[in-house]
C-alpha cells in the first residue's frame, strides 16, 4: 500500500523507521518510515487528522514512540525529551509562536542558550551574536526590538534563527506561511534555500500545495496514520498529492456557479478608522460573492470588524439592507442580518470549553427563548438539524469543542450563523488550516448560500481561493482599496497581485 | 458513526455539582470525622440551628459570587461590602424597610463600582476588588465611626429575618435557599446564564456572536451587590448588633466554598449546586472545630491543607489566576 | 522621530515619574510635619523594611505567579523569631527563621509547580494555614516581646540606629538585597531565565528551561525575605504581635504593581519595585502625617490603588495580534 520510490538510501541523516504510536482508543501512526536528506527541503502533507502533528512530535522527542527506531547519523537514538532533540540537531519551529513579546529579539533568539563568561552573563556577546544571525537572516530589525512588537513573519524569522543558534541539523516548519504576506513568504523562501546551502535539511508541512510543488525536493503523504507515498517532486503532480492525501479524486473544489444578481444587501460608505483604514467604500448584492484580498496587515480583517460592529471607526457609513447601521456593536449588526466568521476560531470564534450546542446556538439564545428562559428541546432540536446537513462530526453534540477537529470547529463557526439566517455573511480566511476534505465541503457551503440568496464576503490571503470563489475582487493596500476587479476567465493573479501592492485600476463593474 | 444527539441529559448534567468526584470524597471524609470528634454536641437543635444561620449569610454571598467567578472574575471586596450593608441596618434598625432598601441599594452600588471598573474598563478582577475592598473599608468605618452598633429599639420584624423560624426553618435558610434556586436556575435556563458562561470561556468569542461582556459582568457584580446586601441584614438581625469589621475575610470562605465547588478559578465552569456543597462543607468545619473546642487557628490550618488536597485531586490545568 | 523617544521613555519610566510626582504632591500637602528630618528618615526605613517584602514578591510575580500568603509568612516567622530567640537567644534564632521562611516559600514553589495547583489556590490555603498557626501560638491574642539584645542594645534602638545619620539596618539591608538581586536577575542564567518562566512558559520549557526550578526558587526567595522583613518589625516593635502580617500582602501586591511589575509575569525589576514600594510609603507616611483618619487612609488607599491601574491600563501598549 505504501510507494516508496526512492526508498531510504543510506545517505539519509536522520531516519524514522517503523514508527508506531497509540493513544487511547486511536491508532495515530502506524509503522510510519520518513527519511531526510541533509539539504533538501522534505515537504510532509497529509489531512488534519492523519497523523502529521502526531509524527511531529515524535521526531522532536515531544512523544515517545510505542515502537520503530529513530536513527540519526546510522545510529540509533531515543529521545527522551524535546530538549534532546534539539541538542541532537533537530528543531522545530511551531504553528502557535514560541515567543516571548515581553523580552528583546537578543533574548529571544537565545533563549535557554545565553552566552555567559564564566556565571556571568555576556551581554556583549549576546547581542554581538544576534546582530550576526540576524544578518544571515537578512532581517532589518533591532536585536533591542521587543519581540511581542514584531510582525508574525518577522517573529517566525526569530524562531528560525533560534534553530540557528541551537546548530540544527533539521529544521521542521509547520505551517509556516500560514500568517505570511506573499512578501514575507518569499523571505522565508530565500531563508530555506539559504538554509539548504548550509547543508541544513528542511521538513516543510504545508497545506498550501502551490508552494510545495515550489520549494520542496521531495513530498511524503500520510493518510490515516500510515506512509502512503514518499517521492521526488518531479515525479509527482499537485492533483495527484491531493488524491493520495484524500484517497480519491477532487474535481473542480471550488465549483462556482455563476448565478444573477440581485439587490444590494450591504453598502459600505467612506468607512474610515485613522491609521488602519481609509475611505473605504464597496457594495454587494445578494446572492453575490465579494473576495477581499490583500497582503497580511493590509487592514481587510480591520475593515470587516468594523463593518460588523466589532471596532469603532471614526467615519463613514455601514447600511444593511437599507438600513444603516450605528457603529459598535455586533449585537445590532446580528439583529440586522450579518453574521462574521472570525479569521481565528480558537480566539475568536468558539468556546473551546463549552460543548458543541451552546458554541452553535449563542447568537441565536433570544430565539430559542422566552422570558429569558432557554428552550432546551428547540435547541437541541435546531443544533441536531444543523449538525445533520452540514455533518460536523462530532459524537454528541455536548462534545466540548476543543476536541473536534479544525474542519469541524470551523463548521460549528458557519453553522453558528446559519441558523440565524444571515442577509450578509462575511468570512475571514474561511480555511486556514483546514485539511482539503473539509475545504471542499465548505466552498461548497458557501456557494450553496450563495445561490440562496446571502450576500458573501470572502476575506482571504489565497488567491487561489479568492479567484476560485469570488464573482468580484476587492483589493485592499495599506487601508485603502485599490481596485475591483470582476473575476473572469481572462483576470489574471498578477493583475490581482499588482492591485494588492499598490496599483490601482478600475476594471468593469 | 453520528450518534443521534438528540439524547436526554443525565440527572448530573441537569442539576450540576461538585465536577469533580475525588473532591467530593475529601469533604465527606472531613465533615464525617469532624462531625464525629464533636459528637453529640453537634447534633443539638441549638448547634445546628446555629450552623444553618450563619451558612446563610456566606452562602448567600456564594451563590451570587458564583457567577462572577464563572466569567473568569473574583471579588475580593464582599468582606467590607457586608460589614457596609451590615452597618447601615444597624443605623437604621428602627426602620425595617428603610433598613433592607438602603443596605442593598448601597451594595448594588458598591457592585456596580465593581462592575464599571472590571466589566468595563476591563481591568484586572482580582487586584481591583482589592482596591475596592479599601474603598468599601474606609466608607464603612466612616459610617459606623468606627463603633460598634446595637439595636436601641424593639423592632420585631427586622428581629424575624435573623432569628425567626417559617415552618421550623430559621429564615435565613428560607432566604438563601430562594436565592440558591433562583441562581441555579438563572445559570441552568436562561440566556443570561449561557451569557455568563460564553464570556467566562472566551470573552472575545462571545463578543463575536453578540454578547457584550461588559453588560454580562457588570451584571454579574451588581447582582452580586444586592444579594451581600441582603446577606449583611441577615448578619446584623441574627444578633441585632454588628462590628463593623467582622465581614473581613469572609470572601476567603466565600471563594473557597466556591472553588471546592468545582467553579474553575479561570472560568467557564462551575454551577450553584456545587457552590452550595462547599458552603455547607465550610461551615460544617468552622462549626465542628469550634465545637471540638479548637478555635479558628486549627480550622484555618485545616482548611488550608483540604483546600490543597481538593485542588490536587482535581485535574485542572496550572494556568491559575494570571493578571 | 523625538515625540516617539521621550514617549517611550515616559512609557518606561512612568513610574519615577509618580513618585517624583507624590512625593513632591505630600511635600506640598503635608508639610512641615511630612519634611522633618526625623519623618523623612522614618520613611526611609519604613521604605526599606517594606521594600524587602517586595522585593519577594517582585519574584513571584516575574514567574507569573502570586502569592497571597506574605502577609501571614510575616507574622509567623516574627512570632517564631521571638518564642526561639526567647529561648536560645537571638542569633541562632535568627539563623532558624530565615531558613523556615524560606521553607514555607519553597513548600508555595512545591504546591504551585509539583502539585500543579493554580498559585491563588495554594496560597490562598497556605496563608489559611499560617494564620492558624500564628493563633495557635500566640494564644490567641499574643503580643510576645523579645528578650535579647543585637550588638548589645536593644532591638528597637538597633532598628533605629543611624549610621552617618541616615543609614540604619533595614536601609542598609534593603539596599544590599535589592542590588545583589538586580544584579541576579540580570546576570546569572536563573534570573535571566525567570522571565521567560514567566514571558512564555512554553517556550521556556521548549529550549531546556526548568521552569519548575526557577519557580521554586522565586516562591523560596520570596520566603526568605518575609523573614527578612519579619526580623525587621519585630525589631522596629519590639516584639510580635498576632497582627503583624496584616494587610501586609495588599500593600505589597499594591505597591509592586504600581511599580510596574506585571502580574502576568515576565516583565519587572528591583528598580520598579523599590519605586512601587517607595510611592505606596510616601503615600502612606503623608497621610498619617496629615492626621488623617484610618478609615480616610483605607479609601484614598483604594482610590490610588484603583487610580494605578487605571493608569498603567491606559499606557499599555495592545499586543501585536496578527
Amino acid at each position: 500500500m505504501t510507494e516508496n520510490v526512492s526508498g531510504s538510501r543510506s545517505d539519509s541523516f536522520f531516519r524514522l523507521e517503523g514508527i508506531t504510536k497509540t493513544f487511547p482508543g486511536v491508532k495515530a501512526l502506524s509503522a510510519v518510515s520518513f527519511d531526510l536528506r541533509a539539504g533538501e527541503v522534505h515537504a510532509l502533507c497529509g489531512e488534519n487528522g492523519a497523523g502529521k502533528s502526531t509524527l511531529i512530535k515524535v521526531m522532536t522527542g515531544a512523544h515517545k514512540k510505542d515502537s520503530g527506531n529513530i536513527v540519526i547519523d546510522n545510529e540509533e537514538v531515543e529521545f527522551v525529551n524535546t530538549h534532546q532533540a534539539i541538542e541532537m540537531g533537530i528543531s522545530c519551529v511551531y504553528q502557535e509562536l514560541s515567543i516571548v513579546p515581553l523580552l528583546d529579539v537578543a533574548r529571544n533568539l537565545f533563549i535557554g542558550n545565553l552566552p555567559r563568561k564564566g556565571r556571568v552573563i555576556d551581554y556583549k556577546k549576546l547581542y554581538a551574536d544576534t546582530a550576526d544571525i540576524l544578518e544571515k537572516l537578512g532581517l532589518t530589525i533591532s536585536p533591542h526590538e521587543k519581540a511581542g512588537e514584531l510582525s508574525v513573519g518577522q517573529q517566525q524569522m526569530i524562531e528560525i534563527g533560534r534553530a540557528l543558534t541551537r546548530k540544527a541539523r533539521c529544521i521542521i516548519m509547520d505551517e509556516p506561511t500560514s500568517s505570511l504576506s506573499e512578501r514575507e513568504t518569499d523571505t522565508l523562501f530565500e531563508i530555506i534555500e539559504k538554509l539548504k546551502n548550509q547543508n541544513i535539511a528542511v521538513v516543510y508541512i504545508s497545506h498550501k500545495l502551490d508552494e510545495v510543488m515550489h520549494i520542496a525536493d521531495r513530498v511524503t503523504v500520510i493518510r490515516d496514520g500510515q506512509h502512503i507515498i514518499s517521492k521526488d517532486i518531479s515525479d509527482i503532480t499537485e492533483e495527484q498529492i491531493i488524491s493520495k492525501m484524500i484517497g480519491r479524486d477532487l474535481k473542480n473544489m471550488y465549483c462556482k456557479e455563476p448565478g444573477e444578481p440581485k439587490g444590494i444587501a450591504l453598502a459600505v460608505k467612506g468607512l474610515t478608522k485613522h491609521g488602519v483604514f481609509e475611505d473605504i467604500s464597496f457594495e454587494v448584492r445578494a446572492g453575490e460573492i465579494l473576495g477581499f484580498f490583500g497582503l497580511v496587515g493590509a487592514g481587510r480583517s480591520e475593515i470587516m470588524r468594523a463593518v460588523f460592529g466589532a471596532d469603532k471607526y471614526d467615519s463613514g457609513q455601514v447600511i444593511i439592507n437599507g438600513k444603516t447601521l450605528k457603529p459598535g456593536s455586533p449585537a445590532r449588526s446580528i439583529v440586522s442580518g450579518m453574521g462574521f466568521v472570525t479569521e481565528d476560531r480558537k480566539q475568536e470564534g468558539l468556546m473551546l470549553e463549552l460543548s458543541v450546542l451552546a458554541n452553535m446556538t449563542l447568537p441565536k439564545l433570544k430565539d430559542l427563548s422566552s422570558g429569558g428562559v432557554i428552550r432546551r428541546k428547540a435547541q437541541r432540536e435546531i443544533a441536531q438539524k444543523y449538525i445533520d446537513s452540514i455533518r460536523i462530526k462530532t459524537p454528541t453534540m455536548n462534545q466540548l469543542a476543543v476536541n473536534l477537529s479544525g474542519g469541524n470547529q470551523q463548521k460549528i463557526v458557519i453553522a453558528k450563523w446559519l441558523m440565524m439566517d444571515p442577509k450578509v455573511l462575511i468570512v475571514d480566511e474561511p480555511t486556514r488550516g483546514i485539511d482539503v476534505g473539509s475545504k471542499a465541503e465548505i466552498y461548497a457551503l458557501m456557494n450553496e448560500l450563495a445561490k440562496r440568496g446571502v450576500a458573501i464576503i470572502v476575506v482571504s490571503s489565497e488567491i487561489e481561493e479568492v479567484m476560485g470563489l469570488s464573482d468580484n475582487v476587492i483589493t485592499i493596500f495599506e487601508g485603502r482599496k485599490t481596485a475591483k476587479l470582476k473575476v473572469t476567465s481572462s483576470l489574471t493573479r498578477e493583475e490581482i497581485l499588482a492591485a494588492s501592492i499598490g496599483g490601482v485600476t478600475e476594471k468593469c463593474n | 458513526m453520528q450518534l443521534k444527539a438528540t439524547e436526554k441529559p443525565t440527572l448530573k448534567e441537569r442539576v450540576g455539582g461538585i465536577q469533580n468526584f475525588g473532591i467530593f470524597i475529601i469533604m465527606l471524609v472531613f465533615i464525617i470525622v469532624v462531625v464525629a470528634l464533636s459528637g453529640v454536641k453537634f447534633f443539638t437543635p441549638t448547634n445546628l440551628l446555629n450552623l444553618l444561620r450563619s451558612i446563610s449569610v456566606t452562602g448567600l454571598m456564594a451563590v451570587a459570587a458564583t457567577l462572577v467567578m464563572i466569567t473568569g472574575n473574583i471579588d475580593l471586596s464582599l468582606g467590607w461590602m457586608i460589614g457596609l450593608a451590615a452597618c447601615i441596618t444597624g443605623v437604621h434598625s428602627d426602620n425595617t424597610v428603610v433598613a433592607i432598601v438602603f443596605a442593598v441599594l448601597a451594595c448594588a452600588a458598591c457592585g456596580a463600582f465593581n462592575g464599571i471598573l472590571i466589566g468595563g474598563l476591563k481591568l484586572n478582577a482580582f487586584i481591583t476588588t482589592l482596591g475596592t475592598a479599601y474603598v468599601f473599608k474606609g466608607i464603612t468605618m466612616m459610617y459606623s465611626d468606627g463603633k460598634i452598633l446595637t439595636a436601641s429599639v424593639q423592632n420585631d420584624s427586622l428581629k424575624f429575618i435573623g432569628q425567626g423560624n417559617i415552618l421550623g426553618v430559621p429564615t435565613p435558610i428560607w432566604i438563601f435557599l430562594i436565592a440558591g434556586f433562583i441562581f441555579w436556575f438563572l445559570l441552568k435556563s436562561t440566556t443570561f446564564g449561557s451569557r455568563i458562561y460564553a464570556v467566562g470561556a472566551n470573552a472575545v468569542s462571545a463578543k463575536f456572536s453578540g454578547v457584550s461582556s461588559a453588560k454580562i459582568v457588570m451584571a454579574a457584580y451588581i447582582l452580586t451587590g444586592i444579594v451581600t446586601g441582603i446577606a449583611g441584614v441577615v448578619f446584623y438581625s441574627k444578633v441585632m448588633s454588628v462590628q463593623p469589621y467582622s465581614g473581613a475575610g469572609m470572601e476567603f470562605d466565600v471563594l473557597t466554598a466556591i472553588v471546592l465547588g468545582g467553579t474553575s478559578v479561570s472560568g467557564g465552569k462551575g454551577n450553584v449546586p456545587g457552590t452550595i456543597i462547599g458552603i455547607i462543607f465550610v461551615g460544617i468545619l468552622s462549626n465542628g472545630f469550634t465545637l471540638i473546642g479548637l478555635g479558628s487557628n486549627a480550622q484555618y490550618i485545616t482548611q488550608g491543607v483540604i483546600l490543597i488536597l481538593a485542588m490536587r485531586t482535581d485535574v485542572m490545568s496550572s494556568r491559575g489566576m494570571r493578571g | 522621530m523625538k515625540n516617539n523617544k521621550a514617549l517611550k521613555f515616559l512609557r518606561e519610566y512612568n513610574v519615577v515619574v509618580i513618585t517624583a510626582l507624590v512625593f513632591l504632591a505630600a511635600v506640598i500637602i503635608a508639610s512641615p510635619k511630612f519634611t522633618k528630618l526625623s519623618n523623612l528618615s522614618n520613611l526611609a526605613m519604613s521604605i526599606g523594611t517594606y521594600g524587602i517584602l517586595a522585593i519577594g514578591l517582585t519574584f513571584v510575580f516575574i514567574v507569573g505567579g502570586i502569592d497571597l500568603s506574605i502577609g501571614y509568612q510575616v507574622a509567623f516567622c516574627g512570632t517564631m523569631l521571638v518564642i526561639i530567640a526567647n529561648a536560645i537567644g537571638l542569633v541562632p534564632a535568627l539563623i532558624i527563621v530565615l531558613l523556615m521562611g524560606t521553607a514555607i516559600g519553597y513548600l508555595n514553589g512545591t504546591i504551585v509547580t509539583r502539585l500543579k495547583i493554580p498559585p491563588l489556590i495554594g496560597t490562598l490555603a497556605v496563608m489559611t494555614a499560617l494564620n492558624g498557626l500564628v493563633l495557635l501560638l500566640s494564644n490567641n491574642s499574643g503580643n510576645l516581646s523579645i528578650k535579647d539584645t543585637m550588638f548589645g542594645v536593644s532591638l528597637p534602638e538597633f532598628y533605629r540606629f543611624q549610621l552617618f545619620g541616615v543609614l540604619s539596618p533595614s536601609i542598609i539591608i534593603a539596599l544590599i538585597l535589592f542590588v545583589g538581586f538586580a544584579l541576579f536577575l540580570k546576570y546569572t542564567r536563573a534570573g535571566s531565565d525567570m522571565y521567560v518562566t514567566g514571558g512564555n512558559p512554553e517556550a521556556g520549557a521548549f529550549s531546556g528551561i526548568n521552569n519548575g526550578r526557577l519557580t521554586r526558587i522565586a516562591y523560596s526567595i520570596c520566603g526568605l525575605c518575609s523573614a527578612i522583613c519579619s526580623f525587621l518589625l519585630v525589631s522596629s516593635l519590639g516584639a510580635s504581635t498576632y497582627n503583624m502580617g496584616d494587610g501586609l500582602d495588599i500593600t505589597a501586591i499594591c505597591a509592586v504593581v504600581i511599580g510596574g511589575v506585571k502580574m502576568q509575569g515576565g516583565k519587572g525589576n528591583m528598580g520598579m519595585c523599590l519605586m512601587g514600594v517607595a510611592t505606596m510609603q510616601i503615600i502612606n507616611n503623608a497621610m498619617i502625617k496629615m492626621g488623617l483618619h484610618s478609615s480616610m487612609q483605607s479609601l484614598v488607599t483604594g482610590i490610588v490603588v484603583i487610580l494605578v491601574l487605571i493608569l498603567d491600563k491606559l499606557t499599555s501598549k495592545k499586543a501585536v495580534n496578527e
